[in-house]
């Protein structure tokens, strides 16, 4: 940290057109930071200053470096910006018994369980028999990120079937669907008995993409099914399709 | 699951390979909910389509048609191999024993066929799907020997199935699984065929009864419903919402059109005025663009003009879509090539004129609500009526005596439909 002390200066902004009071704090080098007063308050010095009201014109030497006084007042917004919402949280138990605590916003990103939550039957955790831990993990995970997501930018953004190749988002997902094929098939399950639609509609997309490349023989050795047709009748259908073949 | 997979395939052709996988895999498939899944899904399906020429409108065992297909991108694939007359159909049973056969009509991916044994009184109808090669054939019809002419009308009506949730209901239920359909034959008036006409006689042929039965339709306002009429037949009978419209004339003039709606009343048509701008006295043509009715009318020398049908209450809403005039239109390499080859030292001018007058209508657009295709003299040409520009397509020399065009939907229209109760199925 440097040593020279340098005035930080501390001015109170009222804008008309906000509820929250800001505050304008600035560093040794110059860079201003503008924050509501409540966040900067979680700095005792500041509310002091504040507090005492010589914020006007009182210059305040803080040996410290943009950086570091960005940092810190990231750190400090963050805080406080959770703390500001609504952090009610649920806990999901898997059925191997294992419990996740989430935010009650990310879980309702599954209809199933915002009909549960919804309905008051969710005394404090909600059991979910047919999901896995491992599974249930990464839901919450794709939950998670669709939900900040959506709340950093206007929530048509999420589109479900957006394929949009400025969608920040469509990165992770190609990411976090390269899995092994039963994690696949598990997702697509969870996601279907969560009633979550964007984590269906991306995994079944994403197996429906396996596919499309593959003759029916492909098919049934990739994802091992057993042909219950005799010859004579899988004949039989492919010459009632054969235009399909050709 | 299975389901919610495999509608998400990017197209029909795998999703019906797949039904070899597994019985299982067949039954999830071949489900007209699933079939309506896809179709959904792909509502935005940029169609296929194909263009038939035929070089008969009557039934002839030197019947032969040439076959035109468009990619996405309006390029054309065709082969000018001469043996390709019929094989396009050559599933059909019937044409191996080299009947005289006609192309009467033909709807979305489907298309009808008439044939008549030899020296037998009755005709026999097949409505097919020369993409999948399925067909079904229709009762038989008698003949009556005195009168060949006809006027074919082919209506398929989608059925809005019983549907689980209301969503399905307010988007219309977007399938082709199941329809009903009819076969309407009009029969020419024995004496003049210019002859005013209150009545027509019809036949009918239903999906939901399977018979034919004649009928006898008139209209309150005492108009003409002859549509063999010289603008009327030019027009044809075009088959849109489950209806079917021609041209009525008066006076040799047009005084509206005539819309027959047999599945709701096959005694009585009604009528639609024309377009205020329509020029009464020049022939028009009529077509079908994504469910809407619209009239296409081109005056030598003048202009081209598109309107398509809004409303049908209160005698029609038309609205006017694009026009177009002959002196704006952007002729391209078209006019160029027309000068060069017939040594012309006409002015453009001049040269379009002589080209414009060889113009006829072919189709509109399938995907392209701005653009019709014209047939110019031994070329098809694509006009883009909001730009005015013409772009040949390709060279077709032979006579074009009757022409359809065929669209694929995302999904192939099942022949015969399939039954409304269908199992349902389980994932």
């Amino acid at each position: 940290m440097a040593s020279s002390s340098t005035s930080v200066v501390v001015s109170n902004k009222e804008k008309e057109n906000k509820n929250t009071k800001k505050v304008t704090l600035k560093s040794s080098d110059g860079e201003s930071f503008e924050v509501d007063e409540s966040v900067a308050m979680e700095s005792q010095t500041i509310k002091h200053i504040i507090e005492d009201g010589h914020y006007s014109s009182l210059a305040l030497s803080l040996s410290v470096k943009t950086t570091m006084a960005s940092s810190s007042t990231s750190v400090v917004v963050s805080n406080k910006e959770k703390e500001n919402k609504n952090t009610k949280k649920v806990t999901l138990k898997s059925s191997d018994g294992e419990s996740f605590e989430v935010d009650e916003s990310v879980a309702m990103e599954s209809q199933t369980i915002k009909h549960i939550i919804e309905d008051g039957c969710a005394n404090n955790e909600i059991p979910l028999p047919n999901v896995t831990s491992g599974i249930l993990s990464r839901v919450i995970e794709y939950c998670k990120k669709h939900k900040e997501a959506a709340g950093e930018s206007e929530p048509s953004v999420t589109s479900y079937t957006s394929n949009s190749t400025t969608n920040p988002l469509t990165e992770w997902d190609t990411e976090f669907v390269k899995v092994d094929q039963n994690t696949l098939f598990d997702l697509i399950l969870a996601a279907n008995y969560l009633d979550i639609k964007g984590l269906l509609d991306l995994t079944c997309k994403t197996v429906a993409d396996m596919m499309k490349g593959k003759t029916p023989q492909e098919i049934r050795e990739t994802f091992h099914i057993k042909n219950d047709y005799t010859p004579e009748e899988e004949a039989e259908v492919r010459k009632e399709n054969q235009w399909a073949f050709e | 699951m299975l389901l919610e997979i495999l509608y998400r395939l990017p197209c029909c052709r795998r999703a019906v390979q797949f039904k070899s996988v597994s019985k299982r895999w067949l039954s999830v498939i071949s489900n007209p909910y699933f079939i309506r899944r896809f179709m959904d899904r792909h509502r935005h399906y940029v169609c296929k389509f194909t263009h038939v020429f035929q070089n008969t409108i009557e039934l002839n065992v030197n019947t032969y048609i040439r076959l035109v297909s468009y990619d996405h991108n309006d390029n054309p694939s065709f082969k000018f191999d001469p043996r390709i007359g019929l094989e396009f159909l050559d599933f059909l049973p019937v044409l191996s024993l080299h009947y005289p056969v006609c192309i009467q009509a033909s709807f979305n991916d489907l298309l009808l066929v008439c044939t008549q044994v030899p020296k037998a009184s009755f005709f026999e109808y097949y409505i097919c799907n020369p993409f999948t090669k399925h067909w079904l054939k229709l009762p038989p019809i008698p003949t009556d020997g005195t009168r060949t002419r006809v006027m074919i009308g082919f209506l398929c009506d989608p059925c809005i199935c019983d549907s689980d949730s209301d969503n399905d209901r307010e988007q219309g239920c977007i399938t082709n699984a199941h329809y009903r359909f009819m076969v309407v034959r009009i029969l020419c008036p024995e004496e003049n065929t210019t002859q005013f006409q209150t009545q027509l006689q019809v036949q009918i042929f239903s999906s939901e009864t399977n018979e034919w039965r004649n009928s006898v339709v008139s209209s309150p306002r005492k108009l003409n419903l002859n549509p063999f009429m010289p603008i009327a037949c030019y027009a044809g009978v075009i088959a849109c919402n489950g209806m079917l419209h021609w041209v009525c004339v008066k006076d040799k003039e047009i005084k509206g059109f005539v819309v027959f709606d047999p599945f709701n009343d096959s005694e009585q048509c009604h009528y639609i005025h024309p377009p205020i701008d329509l020029s009464l006295r020049h022939y028009v043509s009529l077509g079908v663009f994504r469910r809407r009715l619209r009239i296409f009318q081109l005056i030598y020398a003048g202009s081209f003009s598109l309107w398509e049908l809004e409303d049908y209450s209160n005698a029609g809403t038309w609205c006017m879509k694009q026009k177009v005039y002959f002196s704006n239109m952007d002729f391209g390499d078209f006019l160029q090539r027309a000068k060069n080859i017939h040594g012309l030292d006409y002015s453009d001018e001049r040269t379009k004129m002589m080209l414009y007058r060889d113009m006829t209508f072919l189709a509109f657009h399938p995907n392209d609500g701005d653009s019709v295709f014209l047939h110019c003299g031994n070329s098809v040409q694509l006009c883009n009526l909001r730009t005015g520009v013409l772009k040949r397509v390709y060279y077709y020399s032979s006579p074009v005596r009757s022409k359809f065009q065929l669209v694929q939907p995302s999904w192939p229209t099942p022949v015969p439909p399939l039954p409304l109760n269908a199992p349902s199925i389980s994932n």
